[in-house]
């Protein structure tokens, strides 16, 4: 079958890319060796931490946001918002103006679009709130979390709190998000906690575990049987809010029929200036080609760049030139200080306005063939606090051509 | 605070312990300052090899002696603390072919207990080894968790109503004319200053000995001889393995624990407080590593970290060719101060026989005649499972540790007050549970989140506290009520503490780990920007295994 766009990588830029052109009618195919970034991501879109330095990242010609352009991120954001919406996940806020919500440790977090199941954290509403801890959930510590953020704490027992078929004698966020899918363990719950919230602050602010296939039915139902307002809290991976996410665009593009293969290897090649894909998938393989081929592989931890011990760094699937600001030494790709800045974050491939890569000569490495997302050199993300940001404008732009 | 000993031990370390241990047995007032934590100098910083003797037959048979009678000493004193691997010596291609005669012959003259075995043998045994095995000698190497030993040596000190006090930082010798009456110094943990009195002072502080001796205005030259390990993912090899050649950097591969461990270099550095790894040494271990096991770059390097040897040897050269063996010595005769004995120099595996030596010369000083018993006392280790992954997992999946606090409750059953803190397995790489980091906050009171590591293992698998900082965090903040300001800087400490090990080895998969850890603990919890309650301090690189 002969397709318009191959995107390679399941992360939230390819997803979003394979649904920006499927939903346009193109025929689409998705080839990832694994789930990607939403699993791990806080499930919010961050687009610059202060949005004061939009502008400068728009200006400076060697940042992914100055490759999509001003246009791309606000029309990338609002086609989120839209799918987002059908898929009755509304996500909230606008460019230019961050939403500041708390995180599991009791700091802050700024975000440009959150989900209607976080919001009501905002922490420029006056409104006090308390947070909820669930005696036995090891991923949330209210009480730190609600020493920094100067809230109250409110001990809720989970009823009839499960034991795990696999042995291991913890509850993960997962399992929780999967019972509170169901109406009965929302009823029990209500029973369990109205008693105890009697005399609680307007807000309740709970662990990110409020239902995956029907959150806004569980985050509805419970603030209207509590009578309070509930706001979710980002957790350690893996992220029920990523994976709502994950789900509702993996769902999106089926519903317009573009297809997800999930598992191959792949690797590519480059042929007189044209790039095609071999997928492995344990030992049966088959190449692709298509109009356009988008590689969505991510940076180190999701395994589109690699770095070996002698310094040299690759890109994993057409092995392109990476840009590593002329470090060589691995003893320059970090900082002393674990929270950096990390030089290494700002490693990538370098692509021209098009998002075509370059190879080593400055030149496109193939006519067809586009690179988006965290992929891109130029760009700090975790400092900036653009990761979802650039993923997305990228991915929308690559979805214009 | 104020007391009175008749012992007074410096340095909680092997040195340091083994010979409080021994004093109490002898029935010694004994008394252990420590300025860190148990095992904090080189004795937590070692690969966690038990010497067999072969390393040093050739080149200083005395020591081998040594080693060969405390590694069958060791394996009937703290049986608990030794995994029986055995261990190989083999030459690769790259060795030197007539050495191995001289090795079996030197064995033979130092009664090290060694057996040729053919290649097929060994790689039998380590299929991953280098296929192109020169001879093979088997040896009884063992590896010794140092970190459990010296619980142990601890533990058994305390039954012998010894007591260690950590965090205890010694500035002043107290002397009377030319006699050392005692110490005063600051408890780092509260700030208060102490004043300890003893009728003498055992100086056994390692690296940090020839500081301590200036303090009684004595000079000792002990040498910091810097060796640089890592810690590789998995276990590469069930058995030590040892290169066939003189001892070198990188001869050595001990699988301690779920890892295992290339060690060693060795360089000298002018202060025990003060080192760094450097890039080379980091790439020489991997080059070595190939040697015993090709493709041995290409398998993850956990971390890094460095000890320091203290070395002792007054005709100084190299560190490398300098003497490994222990001199005791006696300040009296040596510099006219009494009251003062100093253990310097010496490696873990012959701490016992140190001990001994040092105590039987206190006992001379002291004018008292007391045999020393530790080469025949077990101690038995306390009630909960020690560091041993498989004993921990036993104990897990038998229930063992599902207290009260830790049991589920079953689908359909109301929880009761005593379900509501099921056994959450809060660091899954190492198996440590909530209800063990409760337990040993309330036995230890120490809020420091590395004393919870060094004393449990939290954080040292795998994902290298990836996951597990925070919810101890959580725990810590919980249990001990501390402000929020403390919990935080406990946390960003110990994650800094964290990244100094992993930074020399940041590629392939530990890069993608570090890039993990950094969205989790900055993106989704926002660290960097929590109020502390002080700097985050800077300490020399720890072991982790």
């Amino acid at each position: 079958m002969a397709y318009d766009l191959l995107i390679i990588g399941s992360g939230l830029s390819g997803l979003f890319a394979a649904c920006c052109s499927a939903r346009r009618g193109k025929r689409v195919l998705l080839i990832a060796r694994g789930i990607g970034s939403t699993h791990i991501g806080a499930g919010t879109i961050g687009v610059m931490n202060n949005p004061a330095d939009l502008e400068a990242a728009f200006a400076s010609p060697d940042h992914p946001y100055a490759k999509a352009g001003r246009r791309a991120l606000e029309a990338a954001l609002a086609e989120l918002q839209t799918i987002c919406t059908e898929h009755d996940y509304p996500l909230h806020g606008e460019l230019g103006r961050n939403l500041t919500l708390p995180t599991a440790a009791g700091s802050t977090r700024q975000t440009c679009l959150a989900p209607q199941t976080m919001i009501a954290g905002d922490l420029a509403r006056p409104e006090p709130f308390a947070l909820a801890a669930l005696p036995g959930f090891r991923d949330f510590s209210a009480a730190l979390a609600a020493a920094n953020l100067k809230a109250c704490v409110i001990t809720l027992p989970l009823p009839h709190a499960p034991r795990r078929t696999s042995g291991a004698p913890h509850t993960s966020a997962t399992d929780l998000a999967l019972l509170l899918d169901r109406p009965d363990y929302r009823e029990a719950l209500i029973a369990a906690w109205k008693p105890l919230l009697k005399n609680a602050p307007p807000r309740l602010g709970l662990p990110a575990i409020l239902g995956l296939a029907h959150s806004a039915q569980a985050h509805g139902h419970l603030q209207s049987a509590l009578g309070l307002e509930l706001f979710e809290i980002p957790l350690l991976p893996p992220s029920v809010p990523g994976m709502r996410l994950f789900d509702l665009l993996r769902d999106d593009l089926a519903a317009h029929d573009g297809r997800f293969i999930l598992g191959p290897t792949v690797t590519g090649q480059i042929h007189e200036g044209r790039a095609t894909v071999t997928a492995d998938a344990n030992g049966r393989t088959k190449t692709h080609t298509a109009e356009t081929i988008v590689l969505a592989t991510g940076g180190f931890l999701h395994g589109g760049l690699a770095a070996e011990s002698n310094g040299a760094v690759h890109e994993t699937v057409f092995n392109l030139p990476v840009d590593t600001a002329g470090l060589g030494a691995r003893t320059h790709w970090t900082s002393e200080v674990f929270f950096g800045p990390h030089p290494f974050s700002r490693f990538g491939i370098r692509v021209n306005n098009y998002l075509q890569p370059l190879d080593a000569s400055g030149k496109p490495a193939a006519h067809n063939l586009l690179a988006i997302g965290s992929l891109l050199a130029g760009a700090d993300r975790l400092t900036e606090g653009s990761r979802e940001g650039i993923e997305l404008a990228t991915a929308w732009k690559a979805t214009q051509t | 605070m104020k007391l009175s000993t008749e012992l007074l031990i410096l340095g909680g370390g092997a040195t340091g312990l083994g010979a409080a241990w021994d004093a109490a047995l002898r029935g010694f007032k004994t008394v252990v300052l420590e300025k860190g934590d148990l095992a904090h100098g080189t004795s937590g910083r070692y690969h966690g090899l038990l010497h067999s003797g072969g390393r040093y037959v050739v080149r200083d048979p005395q020591s081998a002696r040594e080693c060969a009678a405390e590694n069958a000493a060791l394996r009937r004193i703290i049986p608990s603390a030794i995994e029986d691997t055995g261990g190989y010596f083999l030459s690769t291609p790259a060795d030197p072919a007539d050495y191995a005669d001289q090795f079996l012959a030197a064995c033979h003259t130092c009664a090290v207990p060694v057996t040729e075995i053919t290649t097929a043998q060994a790689l039998q045994r380590e299929p991953l080894l280098n296929p192109r095995l020169g001879r093979v000698f088997q040896v009884r190497d063992a590896a010794c968790d140092s970190f459990d030993a010296l619980h142990l040596l601890a533990h058994g000190l305390r039954a012998a109503g010894g007591e260690v006090f950590l965090r205890h930082r010694v500035t002043e010798i107290l002397k009377s004319g030319d006699r050392v009456v005692g110490v005063a110094g600051e408890n780092l943990a509260t700030g208060e200053p102490f004043t300890f009195h003893a009728d003498l002072v055992l100086n056994c502080s390692g690296a940090w000995a020839g500081h301590i001796a200036a303090l009684a205005g004595c000079e000792v030259k002990v040498t910091a001889g810097k060796g640089v390990m890592i810690a590789m993912n998995s276990r590469l090899v069930n058995t030590v393995v040892n290169r066939l050649k003189p001892p070198a950097d990188g001869d050595i591969l001990v699988p301690v624990g779920t890892v295992s461990v290339i060690g060693t270099t060795d360089t000298a550095v002018p202060s025990p407080d003060q080192y760094a790894i450097e890039d080379w040494e980091v790439d020489l271990l991997m080059g070595e590593g190939e040697q015993l096991i090709p493709g041995f770059s290409r398998h993850r390097a956990l971390r890094a970290w460095a000890g320091v040897r203290p070395l002792y040897d007054p005709g100084g050269k190299d560190t490398r060719h300098m003497s490994r063996a222990h001199a005791l010595l006696d300040h009296e005769e040596r510099d006219g101060v009494s009251g003062m004995l100093s253990m310097v120099g010496g490696k873990f595996t012959t701490f016992r026989h140190m001990a001994q030596l040092l105590v039987d010369a206190a006992c001379a000083k002291l004018k008292t005649d007391r045999p020393c018993v530790t080469a025949r006392t077990l101690i038995e280790p306390p009630g909960t499972p020690l560091h041993a992954l498989p004993k921990r997992l036993e104990a897990l999946e038998s229930g063992k540790w599902q207290t009260a606090s830790d049991a589920t409750t079953d689908t359909g059953q109301p929880p009761t007050a005593s379900h509501q803190q099921p056994a959450a397995t809060i660091c899954e790489c190492e198996l440590v549970t909530r209800s063990q980091i409760e337990t040993n906050l309330r036995q230890s009171g120490s809020p420091i989140l590395n004393d919870l590591r060094r004393d449990l293992r939290l954080g040292m698998g795998p994902c290298q506290a990836g996951f597990c900082a925070y919810r101890a965090a959580g725990i810590i903040h919980e249990t001990l009520g501390h402000s929020h300001r403390n919990s935080n800087s406990q946390l960003l400490q110990f994650l800094q503490e964290r990244w100094k090990g992993e930074r020399p080895v940041m590629w392939g998969h530990s890069l993608r780990s570090l890039e993990l850890d950094l969205h989790i603990y900055r993106s989704i919890l926002g660290l960097d920007t929590l109020p502390t309650e002080r700097e985050i301090e800077v300490y020399p690189t720890e072991r982790t295994s």
